[in-house]
């Protein structure tokens, strides 16, 4: 048997409706009646006068990245590109430096990201081992005047920077006791 | 002579400084009173207190500074010439949409008969057996400008809005005339002033011709369907919503005018604005008794069902009855943007089809029957 | 030959053969860690036991599949219960101590480790105590760093350097706990092999102090090449990210270089990456493609009635294809007689993969060109000729001896990938391709043809990241082209007809031409090469 496709059964118009005056009517009411609840007390108006008035966001809003410090003030991340493999926008480029010492290793040398390309999917933040890129800072990307602006390079990311202590590597005594 | 040649440059320039004020006035009004409807706040922001943070403490204005902000933008834009294409066709289309508009205003009658220092004048720049066929003579030339602008354009969009709005204004021409031939059968001329005459006249016996009793004989009352109909038609001349396909932003980019820039582009605009005006004004005078206030005459008032007569000062009725018809080409214009932002914008095939196919045949029964009756009568 | 029950699967296997290399054949997969192909067992990691039924009869014991030689009428199960506990309680211990590095670990991504806890790891730590420390990022060469921590104690790198270096310098020291990798004391690990012990640990122990922190290894896509460095053809992978290099891997071929490969040829790289020659050049300053051809063009027909005056100088670099074709183009078309071999110097060697000769493809280039121009030499060649064309810019070994008449010869015209002292003197210089951006054969010591193929982008070269912030890969403003391009480009310059231009017809002609090909289809080459017969 054939498949059956479904039926739409089609709007059947009224006279009034086919007339179409009375309809339009109907709709002016409606404008009309908008208008002037708007035009004197703001009946249905929800607009916010921004910059001057602005919405809080949640927490869990995602906004601008940052990047976190340690306690002694260095820079958390560990160029570990967990973060550049995770983003769906490929828009995270960092390079890896060696430290020199047995602790901590490894670090950005450069940690880049392009802030234009960025969906705000927030997967780096997930991704992060280290807890070093956070985007928490509640604050949308401020318009730019180039697009060579928009590509966040360190100190630029630092500048909402905060100290994190979260354990890193997973084990509690790992960092304390070097 | 000279009395004569002083009245007339006063009159067009009140007339021409009403119509171009409240254009402009309309572009901004357009789109305060659009946010209205839509539940939004609209253009509010310029002002002249400077960075005042506090939004209460703004010099604003209602957001009319918006206007003479517009205005110094378009002006000092850059003044964008295409390339190719016609350039100057392209310079002088705008021109084409915009003056022929403005001769309309010269057989509107704006008030009744006035006497200034000791000199006296019908509120009329010029009187016209030709009357109202004036206007859509003048109105038919304007469609030139958007085709010509379309065309000039060398740009696909263009073209096809200025090849709809030749099909559609051609079109509505046809419907424009027809749906108003009843006010003209009844009212037995095409002079304007006539007609408004002829709206609120006063019988052979002195006595008021109110229609049972207490209606003034105006246009809305005696052809409710030819004033349907004349909005509709009307509305699509002036290529408004829902009639807005030449334009068609979400389609055509902007249409006619999308190579257009700067004053350019501003004047196409502001044809659009003035046409409104010029739409309102002559429905007023061919459906809402022109310059009539219910009840006015040449002596004072003389109210229905013998409630009593006010006899005023025949000059003080002039300045009332000029006051009048500007209030209620206010009233109109509102009403009409009313109806741009309640109405979406029609498909192409069924303007067309709205037009010859249901307006066309309306028109031309309410012909017949208005001739029936006129006849019985 | 024992009939075997793998899973339920059976096969027959020669005897003496581990249950491990069984399950292989089979594609059954048993993790492993300290079984290697190319070492001696070990069998000290547990990793891969199993359960063995034979005729019936189930070992109360798991064994190690690494190191158990199968027996008629053996069953083994790989996939019960209890070797899966196995290998969970196998995996626990190893990380008991393990530092869980991972973000900044260079084996991450291809870690043993992280792979076998994938699969049949997967529980919680139950330690709470404090771990063992031990040394981390200790150099204990001049390519190789030791992290002890990670270590898996698997002895992979201590065989290595036992069985296939022969030179023992690592060991296995202390005891439980506390037993860690370590240098012989007074000894580093420098022999010539040492990169492949990085290569050899599952885990990121030892890792490559070249490769250190360059890229992450999942970024890198990996194309099966040839080692240019030395006669052998050490068979390699070329991992690369954007047309930029950043590891060589030996490429596992029985016949020629098993597991292995020497760390200069590894590091080889190196040059494919920087100072490569990008423009056309004229004695040493840029100038146009167009330019640059239409003055060669103009060259050769100067030499229309003098073809003798044209030396064509062959680098032993040269695939066959390409050295078949320049040899073709000159001779077929504008009747040069006179072809030279540019040798590069002898250098040292061993008896396991380092050759004394350190031309890639010496014999196939001598091969094509035929025996009796062999002798001749540059020497000659300087004298002889109006116009040299070098095809490949390696510095020959008799480069000091021919130096100052090379520079009286008229025309210089030369196809390099690096710049060197050759391009500033040549009038002519075009960029061609390395070996690793073009496809093509060479004929090794043992006159075996072997292929390699391009990595996907001709991209490359200097590897400027700025401080800005963007790396920038040095534009190439004009295209790199293989030396058979620049024929065809050249011949449609010059109005010829040539119809040599893919390596395959190239292939088919050879094989008309010279005996040693006649029988070989390209296709047959395959990834272990195909040994030629002696002529
Ligand atoms: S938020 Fe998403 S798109 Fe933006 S950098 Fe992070 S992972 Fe990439
Ligand atoms: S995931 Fe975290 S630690 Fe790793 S590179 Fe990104 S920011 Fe740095
Ligand atoms: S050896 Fe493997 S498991 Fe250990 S830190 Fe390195 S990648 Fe991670
Ligand atoms: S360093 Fe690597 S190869 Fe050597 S024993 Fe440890 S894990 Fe095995
Ligand atoms: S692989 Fe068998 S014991 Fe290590």
């Amino acid at each position: 048997m054939a498949k059956k496709g479904i039926v739409v059964s089609k709007h059947k118009y009224t006279l009034s409706e086919k007339l179409y005056y009375p309809e339009i009517f109907k709709g002016m009411g409606v404008s009309i009646r908008h208008f002037f609840a708007n035009i004197f007390k703001k009946k249905y108006t929800v607009t916010l006068q921004y910059p001057e008035q602005k919405e809080s966001y949640t927490e869990r809003f995602r906004g601008k990245h940052r990047l976190m410090t340690r306690e002694d003030g260095s820079l958390r991340c560990v160029a570990c590109m967990m973060c550049a493999t995770a983003c769906p926008a490929e828009c995270i480029y960092i390079e890896a430096e060696d430290v020199g010492d047995s602790l901590v290793e490894k670090r950005a040398k450069l940690f880049v990201i392009d802030e234009l390309r960025c969906i705000f999917c927030g997967l780096c933040v997930e991704a992060c081992p280290t807890d070093a890129i956070r985007m928490d800072t509640g604050e949308h990307v401020e318009p730019e005047y180039t697009r060579e602006a928009f590509i966040y390079d360190k100190k630029k990311l630092l500048q909402k920077t905060g100290r994190s202590v979260a354990i890193q590597g997973g084990d509690s005594d790992y960092i304390h006791k070097n | 002579m000279v009395e004569l040649i002083i009245w007339t440059i006063v009159k067009i320039l009140f007339i021409l400084g009403f119509t171009m004020t409240l254009a402009g006035v309309l572009t901004v009004v357009d789109r305060r009173e659009s946010s209205m409807i839509q539940d939004r706040i609209g253009p509010n922001r310029a002002n002249l207190s400077g960075d005042v943070w506090d939004l209460s403490k703004r010099w604003r204005f209602l957001g009319l500074l918006h206007l003479l902000a517009d205005g110094i933008k378009m002006i000092f834009k850059e003044d964008y010439s295409i390339k190719s294409g016609n350039r100057w066709i392209h310079t002088f289309a705008p021109v084409l949409a915009f003056f022929p508009g403005l001769v309309i205003l010269s057989i509107i009658p704006f008030g009744g008969n006035v006497t200034l220092f000791e000199s006296s004048t019908n509120l009329q720049i010029a009187s016209f057996n030709s009357g109202i066929l004036l206007a859509f003579a003048f109105s038919s030339i304007a469609v030139y400008g958007i085709t010509l602008a379309g065309w000039s354009s060398n740009n696909k969009f263009s073209l096809l809005g200025g090849v709809r709005a030749t099909s559609q204004m051609i079109s509505y021409e046809v419907v424009l005339g027809l749906t108003l031939m009843g006010i003209f059968m009844i009212y037995g001329t095409l002079e304007l002033n006539a007609i408004v005459q002829g709206q609120q006249a006063l019988k052979a016996d002195g006595t008021p011709d109110l229609i049972f009793g207490f209606l003034p004989k105006w246009g809305i009352f005696l052809q409710p369907l030819a004033m349907l109909l004349y909005v509709a038609a009307a509305t699509a001349e002036t290529k408004r919503a829902p009639f807005d396909v030449p334009e068609a932003e979400s389609e055509l980019v902007s249409g006619f005018f999308t190579e257009y820039g700067s004053m350019k582009m501003g004047m196409f605009l502001f044809a659009e604005y003035a046409e409104v005006v010029i739409f309102s004004m002559i429905f007023t005078t061919l459906f809402l008794g022109g310059y009539h206030v219910p009840y006015l005459y040449d002596s004072g008032f003389i109210f229905p069902f013998n409630w009593g007569t006010v006899s005023m000062n025949p000059t003080l009725i002039g300045f009332i009855q000029m006051f009048m018809f500007l209030l209620k080409t206010l009233i109109v214009a509102w009403g009409h943007l009313v109806i741009r932002w309640t109405l979406p914008r029609f498909r192409y095939d069924q303007i067309l089809k709205l037009g010859w196919k249901m307006i066309l045949p309306l028109a031309l029964a309410n012909i017949v029957v208005t001739a029936i009756i006129l006849s019985i009568i | 030959m024992p009939t075997i029950k793998i899973d339920g699967k059976e096969i027959v296997v020669e005897s003496n053969t581990t249950i491990i290399e069984a399950a292989k054949k089979l594609g059954i997969d048993i993790p492993v860690f300290c079984y290697h192909e190319g070492l001696s067992i070990a069998a000290n990691c547990r990793m891969c036991l199993v359960e063995v039924e034979v005729n019936g009869r189930k070992f109360n014991k798991p064994l190690p599949a690494c190191h158990t030689i199968v027996s008629e009428g053996m069953s083994v199960l790989t996939d019960t219960p209890k070797v899966k506990k196995t290998r969970e309680g196998v995996l626990e211990f190893l990380f008991l101590n393990h530092p869980i590095d991972c973000p900044i670990c260079d084996q991450a991504g291809e870690c043993y480790l992280q792979d076998h806890y994938m699969a049949h790891g997967g529980y919680e730590s139950r330690l709470d105590t404090e771990k063992v420390r031990k040394n981390k990022a200790v150099p204990i060469g001049e390519y190789v760093i030791l992290d002890s921590e990670r270590c898996v104690l698997c002895s992979r790198c201590v065989r290595f350097t036992k069985e296939i270096s022969k030179t023992e310098e690592l060991g296995i020291f202390n005891r439980g706990n506390h037993s860690e990798i370590g240098v012989v004391t007074g000894k580093s690990l420098d022999n010539e092999y040492s990169l492949n012990v990085v290569d050899i640990c599952p885990v990121g122990a030892l890792t490559s102090r070249d490769f250190r922190f360059k890229k992450r290894v999942w970024y890198l896509k990996s194309t099966p090449s040839i080692c240019s460095g030395c006669s052998m053809g050490c068979n390699s992978f070329v991992e690369y990210e954007n047309g930029i290099i950043y590891r060589v891997k030996p490429r596992e071929n029985k016949d020629v270089n098993g597991w292995w490969m020497c760390n200069e040829g590894r590091l080889l790289y190196h040059q494919i990456n920087n100072n490569r020659l990008t423009t056309t050049l004229t004695k040493g300053s840029e100038i146009s493609q167009k330019e640059a051809l239409s003055k060669f063009a103009d060259i050769i027909k100067s030499h229309k009635n003098s073809s003798d005056k044209i030396g064509v100088v062959l680098s032993t670099h040269l695939s066959n294809e390409s050295a078949y074709a320049v040899k073709s183009f000159f001779k077929d078309y504008f009747g040069v007689k006179s072809f030279y071999i540019n040798n590069k110097k002898d250098g040292k060697s061993d008896d396991f993969l380092i050759k004394k000769d350190k031309n890639p493809n010496r014999i196939g280039v001598s091969l094509i060109i035929g025996t009796n121009s062999i002798d001749k030499t540059l020497k000659e060649a300087v004298k002889k000729h109006e116009t040299l064309i070098f095809w490949g810019g390696e510095i020959s070994s008799e480069f000091d001896s021919i130096e100052s008449d090379l520079k009286k010869v008229k025309n210089i015209i030369l196809f390099a990938t690096n710049k060197n002292i050759l391009t500033d003197i040549a009038d002519i210089s075009f960029p061609i391709t390395s070996i690793v951006q073009e496809r093509g054969t060479f004929i090794n010591v043992q006159n075996r043809l072997q292929q390699f193929y391009p990595i996907e982008k001709h991209q490359a070269l200097t590897y400027n990241p700025t401080d800005k912030g963007v790396a920038q890969i040095t534009s190439i403003t004009q295209r790199i082209y293989t030396p058979i391009e620049w024929l065809v480009n050249l011949s449609k310059k010059m109005d010829y007809n040539y119809s040599l231009d893919s390596i395959f017809k190239v292939f088919t002609q050879m094989r008309k031409e010279i005996p040693q090909f006649t029988n070989i289809e390209y296709k047959d080459i395959g990834l272990n090469g195909f040994l030629l017969k002696e002529k």
